[in-house]
């Protein structure tokens, strides 16, 4: 072991004096590495002023660009601490990508299991119906608990998370409570299994023969077939638009898979499935190419009216209550004489109705993760839609006390009531569940009504929502999550954990990801930055590329001594380049000194104005400084190349011309 | 310039000079340098100038040859051709054995930085360097450590009585000092031969003198070889052998 320390160690120390060797002793006919340097230095020396006038152009360049792009540096800080919470580096959220694999207590388990996976947090996103004050309003619920609210940095505003009872589990660890559930039904649903109860049913039979009024989302456009199946032959576009309404009767058709037709299907005693669908007569369009539409128009010039059917999705079924407002408003466009004015109703009617609707789409938010509560929300509100109107299971919610709400301020603002003042009043909460949220049993449910005091108020202006105890939909029996959280054990540990997560079968998404794109972005802008001062370093270039010319036509007649004196071409040329490295690289040295110090200097003097001292406009990282010095070592050899292949082609005989 | 030489009492005492000097000493039979039928021609536009012609020549150890002519004859074109900067357009050139144009070109950089010393009209110096780092330049070339390279150098300073001005930088001496130090640079590496072209030409009578007397104390201390080109018959009587030149051919060769 000593021998071999001992040996590394000479050789280590021979390989030292090579090195120094071939950098001071010269070898016959050459100079070495260090008089060439030093030779170059008393040149440099030599000329001092004009010297230092080319360092400067190139200090002043180089810092033009330290400084511009320390700034884009700087904003990028800035952008990404504003998108990076406590911990948001190592938090995945976890989605089922498939309905093949959902998130439930078995798959929860198996990612929790995963290597690297330090904790793990789960939602459930369902709708349900709110009264208070005996007013009801529709809402979505989520039920998490403490550890997902601190996931996605949920703070209350006002009041506090939830309590301990809130979060208890009825039954200690969670389990699989499908069993369970199954036998707490109080009236008998739509059971899968339960063939006694099935109907008789028809294709295209009408399902309750009265007309119902439906609605398109805007813009949307959905195809109108010739019968109610989805092979059927499509006979035209319906646009869809929040202001406009068609009638149409509900007929049992062919089923149609998605994973938000809850409700909207049957299984027949024949045990077919059928869906339903509605028979309707519309405006139509042509699709020209996809999504590009074009009205139908008949001879006169006139909208082509089909007769058809449309699935019944992506569009809204209105229930007594809107049909009855719909009316009204119908009757007061109606009672409007001036054009003008009913042009202004319509126009003020859209925009109530945008605000009836709450439109989650639109809800924009910074993190990743509200993405996901919206596709949640959106899901639960279909759900609600589906609900509406039919038959229903009873259930009921088993876990005694801890009955807390958190609520937001979106949802404090229909009955106007200040966040503080909303703390301990008391709601009543029914719980609307989908069919698949508790295994094994399909159809719609809703649980009974139960008292909730609201504890907490979350900052959300955008969307009205409930948090709910997770525990106390766990005591329902739901075992099927919308969404998990997992937090790894360390930033740099996220990505194999996601990887291991998605090897499994889901779909992983991360505030990283949005942190790639804040990159990219600031990438293209730190470049385009780089450019503006790239500008005046080009400017320094050019002027040090002419000075070395310059300086080179003068001397010569001294390269022509230095070549009688028996100096070599390679030496004369090694002689120049070393000049021209040494400007570049005091140049930039300057540079970066002059233009980080710049920087901090606005850093400092900036922060007197502002409240967050750790913002700094101004950031150099130590990887970009390293490229500096790479650039100003490039620059000094670029532009040292011309001269020198000049100066090996001097002559000799020019030392002995006579001038 | 060539200095005009026509006032009486700036001409030349060759007597006082030769009482300070060791008596001269008979050539040796070693050749130094050996042209054979060297011909040298430029072509301007249409004219082909006609340089040197058919020199046969044979320098030999210890000799002091003061090669002279007016100009134009084709002196300093002789020069270049021996140096190895300008090769002839016929005939051959030997430093002792050595076939000078059949060297490549950083071999004869290299053998012309060890065998031959040169010094010219106008100095000619490294500006940035001192004095002694100007005469150290040679030696470092010949691979000499900087303690050595410097040694060296400070010793023949010292004996071209310049020493004091070691760090001084070229251009603060005078014109004779400047010579005198362009001759410690050409004995430097201690060559073969030392070649000196007009080394008065830009000098007052006294210190073209003094760089006279140098050379010819060189040449009979130390047995070196001198070939020194000169429009001045002033200093014909301290050679030991005198040859010259009238378009490009060589019309009188004479020795001691």
């Amino acid at each position: 072991m000593t021998k071999m320390i001992k040996k590394t160690r000479e050789s280590l120390s021979q390989l030292f004096r090579i090195g120094r060797e071939s950098f001071f002793a010269a070898q016959k006919g050459r100079l070495s590495w260090y008089l060439i340097f030093r030779l170059a230095v008393k040149n440099l020396v030599f000329a001092r002023s004009r010297s230092i006038v080319t360092m400067s152009a190139i200090a002043i360049g180089t810092a033009a660009i330290v400084l511009l792009v320390s700034f884009g540096y700087g904003l990028q800080e800035i952008v990404t601490k504003r998108l990076v919470q406590p911990n948001s580096l190592r938090l995945a959220d976890v989605l089922s990508s498939s309905t093949a694999l959902t998130l439930n207590t078995k798959t929860l388990k198996e990612i929790a299991a995963v290597s690297g996976v330090e904790k793990l947090a789960s939602a459930v996103s369902l709708a349900g119906s709110l009264t208070y004050n005996e007013s009801k309003v529709d809402v979505v619920i989520l039920g998490v608990d403490n550890l997902f609210l601190e996931f996605s940095h949920l703070e209350p505003l006002a009041g506090a998370v939830f309590s301990e009872g809130a979060e208890a589990k009825l039954f200690g660890e969670v389990p699989d409570l499908s069993e369970l559930a199954e036998l707490e039904l109080l009236s008998q649903g739509v059971v899968a299994g339960a063939a006694s109860q099935k109907p008789v049913v028809k294709l295209a039979e009408e399902i309750s023969g009265e007309s119902v009024r439906y609605r398109i989302a805007d813009l949307k456009y959905l195809p109108l077939r010739e019968s109610p199946a989805l092979e059927a032959k499509i006979i035209g576009y319906v646009r869809g638009s929040i202001m406009q309404f068609y009638d149409g009767r509900e007929v049992w058709g062919s089923e149609y898979q998605s994973v938000t037709t809850v409700g909207r299907q049957i299984q027949a005693r024949n045990n077919k499935w059928y869906g339903r669908w509605l028979k309707t007569r519309v405006p139509v369009y042509e699709e020209l190419a996809p999504t590009v539409y074009q009205p139908l128009k008949n001879a006169a010039g006139e909208f082509e009216w089909r007769e058809g059917y449309l699935i019944e999705l992506e569009l809204n079924i209105l229930n007594a209550q809107e049909l009855a407002y719909e009316r009204q408003l119908a009757k007061i466009l109606k009672d409007q004489t001036s054009q003008q004015v009913l042009g202004e109703a319509t126009e003020s009617g859209e925009v109530a109705a945008a605000e009836t609707l709450v439109e989650y789409s639109n809800a924009s938010a910074a993190a990743s993760s509200t993405q996901e509560l919206r596709q949640m929300v959106r899901s639960s509100q279909e759900n609600l839609e589906a609900t509406r109107g039919a038959q229903l299971a009873v259930i009921k919610v088993k876990k005694k006390g801890g009955k807390e709400l958190l609520v937001t301020t979106a949802l404090l603002n229909i009955w106007k009531i200040a966040p503080e003042k909303a703390l301990g009043t008391e709601v009543d909460l029914e719980y609307i569940i989908s069919g698949g949220q508790i295994p094994k049993v399909a159809g719609r449910i809703v649980s009974k009504s139960q008292k909730y005091q609201i504890v907490g108020v979350i900052k959300n202006d955008k969307q009205p929502l409930i948090y709910a105890p997770l525990a106390d939909l766990q005591s329902m029996g739901i075992s099927r999550y919308s969404l998990a959280k997992v937090l790894a054990a360390s930033p740099e540990s996220l990505k194999r954990v996601r990887e291991r997560i998605e090897s499994i079968g889901f779909t992983t998404q991360s505030i990283v990801d949005t942190l790639l794109q804040v990159e990219r972005l600031f990438r293209v802008m730190r470049f385009l930055l780089g450019a503006f001062g790239m500008i005046a370093l080009v400017v320094a270039v050019f002027g040090m590329f002419n000075t070395l010319t310059v300086s080179l036509l003068e001397r010569t007649r001294e390269v022509g001594v230095m070549k009688t004196l028996g100096t070599t071409d390679s030496d004369v040329v090694r002689l120049f380049l070393v000049e021209s490295l040494i400007i570049g690289f005091v140049g930039g040295v300057m540079g970066l000194v002059f233009g980080a110090e710049m920087g901090a200097l606005i850093n400092t003097f900036s922060s007197f104005f502002r409240d967050d001292k750790s913002i700094n406009l101004f950031k150099t990282p130590p990887a970009f400084m390293f490229f500096i010095l790479l650039v100003s070592v490039a620059i000094g050899l670029a532009t040292g190349l011309y001269p020198s292949r000049r100066a090996r082609k001097i002559s000799a005989l020019n030392a002995l011309r006579y001038e | 310039m060539k200095k005009q030489h026509t006032a009486p009492e700036v001409s030349i005492n060759i007597k006082a000079i030769e009482a300070k000097l060791p008596p001269k000493r008979g050539r040796s039979h070693h050749t130094v340098i050996k042209l054979e039928h060297v011909y040298k021609f430029f072509q301007v536009g249409e004219r082909r100038l006609r340089i040197l012609r058919n020199i046969d020549l044979n320098f030999y150890s210890g000799e002091f040859v003061i090669l002279y002519g007016p100009s134009g004859c084709g002196k300093s074109t002789f020069l270049h051709t021996v140096l190895g900067l300008e090769p002839p357009s016929h005939g051959k050139i030997y430093l002792r054995e050595n076939n000078l144009y059949e060297m490549n070109n950083d071999e004869r950089t290299n053998f012309r930085r060890e065998k031959i010393g040169m010094v010219f009209q106008q100095s000619n110096w490294i500006k940035a360097l001192t004095v002694w780092e100007n005469v150290a330049y040679p030696l470092y070339l010949s691979g000499l450590s900087q303690d050595e390279a410097k040694k060296r150098a400070l010793k023949v300073l010292a004996e071209v009585e310049m020493a004091d001005y070691a760090q001084n930088r070229p251009a603060q001496l005078s014109g004779g000092q400047q010579q005198r130090v362009a001759l410690a640079r050409a004995i430097s590496t201690d060559p073969w031969i030392i070649i000196c072209d007009e080394p008065t030409g830009n000098l007052d009578t006294a210190a073209g003198a003094e760089i006279i007397t140098l050379l010819a104390k060189l040449n009979r201390l130390h047995r070196r070889m001198i070939l020194m080109v000169t429009h001045d018959m002033s200093f014909l009587p301290l050679a030991t052998r005198w040859v010259a030149m009238r378009d490009g051919e060589i019309i009188y060769d004479e020795n001691d």
